[in-house]
């Protein structure tokens, strides 16, 4: 039943370059929206758990941004970002400089999920601030260094380590939810396939090879991000790391 | 001249008073133990000292600064006063040396190289130099708390401040944390250390200040005190910790 299958519309030209084209955007769009929401979820983060009064309203705004962009679909953010910001001719001048590397659709996008996976990443590593000792933050405020010095050599990276599992987490969503981006036209892989769907009727040998693709680049980012986590992890929880079999208890 | 005054401090959570008007002063070189109930005030009072907590009143006068007040310039001041935690509160994402050289690096610009250099030699002096390059995980109670008096010191403090340093190790390994601290008193450190640890107290303190309830109770050179308290509420706070 599966001889009428042409898998050649997927593995030759043009069908090939299409998808290797539309994986190259998927993954420039994955790799950069994990650097940025990592960015300003850090700086969300930071700022949501500072303590300083007159930081109030500072905290209570960065409240709101985690609230408001985790609860409006992703579907809906990229649509706003992409025909709401970018028909702006303020936005578009903005742009501008960028357009010959990136066209106004995968700026819009690149925005949409960078900003909506920095509201998870935000909270994920807040948890891992305050899950971090307050004795460690006392210490080295002790020793001498600022709030910020302290912070930065003290407390985020211990922050960070605890805080990967969950932070992982959010990386691999941020790139499954590249996809949702060819709705506002990116060519990404889902796009491309149905390029070649629409130009040869072959809709299950197109899809099956953009499900493919996103199997083995999630699944490669999964282990990558496994062999940081038991990395960091071993340093600051120190019980993470499995000790030696004990050959008694396992005879 | 003394290196450290409080006069009338007091500090309160809500309705909770924990220092209610304290008058202290310890003068330069002084090894002052602070004894009382838990709840006392002890550690408390410690922290002030170097702005760990804030004050509600009062004023605290520390090597001729206010951490208290908000012209002083808090790191700096910080950078002369070494603090000892009870639970030693390492950095466990660094290793030993690092741990000893992260505030002078940061905070004095000390090179590299001259901050590893002066680790070692501290490491030396708590006897653990073999440690250097380990994580604080790998190391027992008692070397962790080495460590922490390393990096309290690596500073070059005026004043050491402990509090609680042997209550969280194993009674084998409360000795060795110990003889450090005798070594550092020895050296004319001035040190102000809250203890149970009445044999350090009788043997090392210059003087003994007895807590209750927020208050500095007693204030006594430690054969006096450890003789003839001469308030009730010292007589009966050592009769309980003196077991059997």
């Amino acid at each position: 039943m599966f001889n009428d299958l042409s898998w050649s519309v997927v593995l030759d030209d043009p069908g090939r370059s299409f998808l290797l084209h539309g994986a190259w955007v998927s993954l420039q769009l994955a790799v950069l929206a994990i650097i940025g929401s990592t960015v300003v979820g850090t700086l969300v983060a930071l700022g949501r758990v500072s303590t300083a009064p007159a930081l109030a309203p500072l905290r209570w705004l960065l409240s709101a941004y985690v609230e408001f962009f985790r609860n409006v679909p992703l579907l809906v953010q990229l649509v706003f970002w992409s025909f709401g910001m970018f028909s702006l001719d303020l936005v578009r001048a903005a742009a501008a400089p960028l357009n010959p590397v990136y066209s106004n659709q995968f700026l819009a996008g690149l925005l949409g999920l960078t900003i909506y996976t920095s509201a998870y990443v935000a909270e994920a590593l807040r948890s891992g601030i305050q899950s971090v000792p307050r004795g460690q933050l006392e210490a080295a405020r002790a020793g001498g260094l600022g709030y910020w010095a302290a912070m930065r050599a003290v407390v985020l990276p211990q922050a960070f380590a605890l805080a990967f599992p969950a932070i992982g987490n959010q990386y691999i969503s941020a790139t499954k939810n590249t996809s949702v981006v060819m709705a506002i036209g990116v060519t990404d892989v889902v796009f491309q396939a149905q390029q070649i769907e629409s130009a040869t009727f072959a809709a299950f040998e197109a899809y099956t090879a953009a499900l493919v693709i996103f199997v083995v680049i999630c699944l490669a980012e999964s282990a990558l991000l496994a062999l940081v986590v038991r990395g960091m992890l071993t340093r600051v929880r120190p019980g993470v790391r499995t000790a030696a079999p004990t050959p008694a208890l396992e005879s | 001249m003394p290196i450290i005054e409080f006069t009338g401090v007091r500090k309160s959570y809500g309705d909770l008073a924990v220092l209610n008007g304290i008058d202290l002063s310890v003068t330069e070189g002084e090894v002052v133990v602070l004894l009382g109930p838990s709840g006392s005030g002890k550690s408390t009072l410690l922290r002030c000292i170097n702005a760990l907590e804030d004050v509600s009143g009062g004023t605290i006068v520390v090597n001729g600064r206010d951490p208290h007040d908000r012209a002083t310039n808090l790191n700096e001041l910080r950078s002369g006063v070494g603090f000892v935690f009870q639970h030693f509160n390492l950095y466990p994402h660094m290793t030993v040396a690092q741990n000893i050289m992260l505030a002078p690096v940061r905070v004095k610009k000390l090179p590299k190289d001259a901050a590893r250099r002066r680790a070692m030699a501290l490491l030396e002096r708590v006897g653990i130099p073999e440690k250097a390059d380990s994580l604080p995980t790998q190391l027992s109670g008692g070397q962790q708390q080495r460590v922490a008096i390393a990096r309290a010191l690596a500073m070059d403090p005026a004043i050491m401040l402990f509090d609680e340093p042997t209550s969280a190790l194993d009674p084998e390994m409360i000795q060795e944390v110990l003889e450090v601290m005798v070594d550092l008193a020895g050296s004319g450190m001035t040190m102000v250390v809250v203890t149970h640890e009445m044999g350090f107290a009788r043997k090392v303190a210059d003087r003994v200040v007895f807590m209750d309830a927020g208050r500095v109770v007693e204030s006594a050179a430690p054969d006096d005190f450890f003789a003839s308290p001469s308030t009730e509420r010292a007589q009966e706070f050592l009769r309980r910790v003196t077991h059997i």
